[in-house]
């Protein structure tokens, strides 16, 4: 739920950075892209927390403690593949900001970026339910 | 990609607003729904309905799709509806998983 919200959050700070982007506000635009860049890091570090506490109680890539080993293939293949992804956009968003503030590259790009961004927060609305919550109360 | 700065003065941050929290309301509500004592086939097309929705926002608004012209809309969405479609055609295969090499009266079981 929290890295949900982090997540979710981080796409709407992306928002408000592309938008000070637009109107020249170059400082701000910088600001909020950190801020996001922020978000994805905090988001990768509650994610790791999470896969460690689950190596302590014994799953793994190919052993499930609590039933199917598929189910450890699928949980880390698809969250690592996710986190990845995250991973990556953090270091666009530090290199694109940080070029962006240094004049060599536009407003369109930190948009390219955001975009990016916003397709990794939107394929997380989707890991969310189907890996975490479909067997939640049972 | 054909946001100008006109468009950017004439729209403020309060829409953003307003579809975050609807995000945030409709991720809230996927666990509630977690917790409900219902089948898992009507669980997962209520959590797949949300996501749905979830996603429509995020790419209509966070990722302006709304504003970019009907005939971009229009190919996103029939391209979108046939990747889906597409899956659908692997997806049956997969259930092999759940029972093993599927096997006929002239092949043998593995040992």
């Amino acid at each position: 739920m929290i890295m949900t919200f982090i997540l979710i959050s981080s796409s709407l700070t992306m928002l408000i950075a592309i938008r000070a982007a637009k109107v020249g506000d170059k400082s701000g635009a910088f600001l909020w892209t950190m801020i996001t860049a922020a978000g994805g890091i905090l988001f990768a570090i509650l994610h790791l927390r999470e896969w460690f506490s689950m190596f302590d109680e014994g799953a793994t890539l190919f052993h499930n403690p609590w039933g199917t080993p598929l189910f450890g293939a699928s949980f880390f293949s698809i969250t690592g593949l996710h986190l990845l992804h995250v991973l990556g956009g953090v270091v666009a968003l530090i290199a694109v900001g940080i070029r962006y503030k240094g004049g060599r590259y536009k407003a369109d790009d930190l948009e390219i970026t955001g975009l990016y961004w916003h397709f990794v927060d939107l394929v997380w609305m989707f890991v969310v339910p189907f890996v975490y919550l479909l067997n939640v109360g049972h | 990609m054909v946001q100008t700065e006109e468009r950017v003065s004439s729209g403020g941050i309060g829409r953003y607003l307003l579809v975050y929290v609807g995000i945030l309301i409709l991720a809230g509500l996927q666990f509630v729904i977690a917790y409900q004592h219902i089948d898992g086939s009507q669980m997962f097309a209520r959590m797949f309905l949300i996501a749905v929705a979830e996603a429509g926002l995020a790419l209509m608004f966070f990722m302006h799709l709304w504003e970019e012209k009907r005939g971009l809309l229009l190919f996103v969405a029939i391209f979108t509806l046939f990747v889906i479609g597409a899956m659908q055609y692997s997806w049956p295969d997969s259930f092999r998983m759940l029972v093993g090499v599927p096997t006929t009266p002239t092949t043998p079981l593995p040992h």
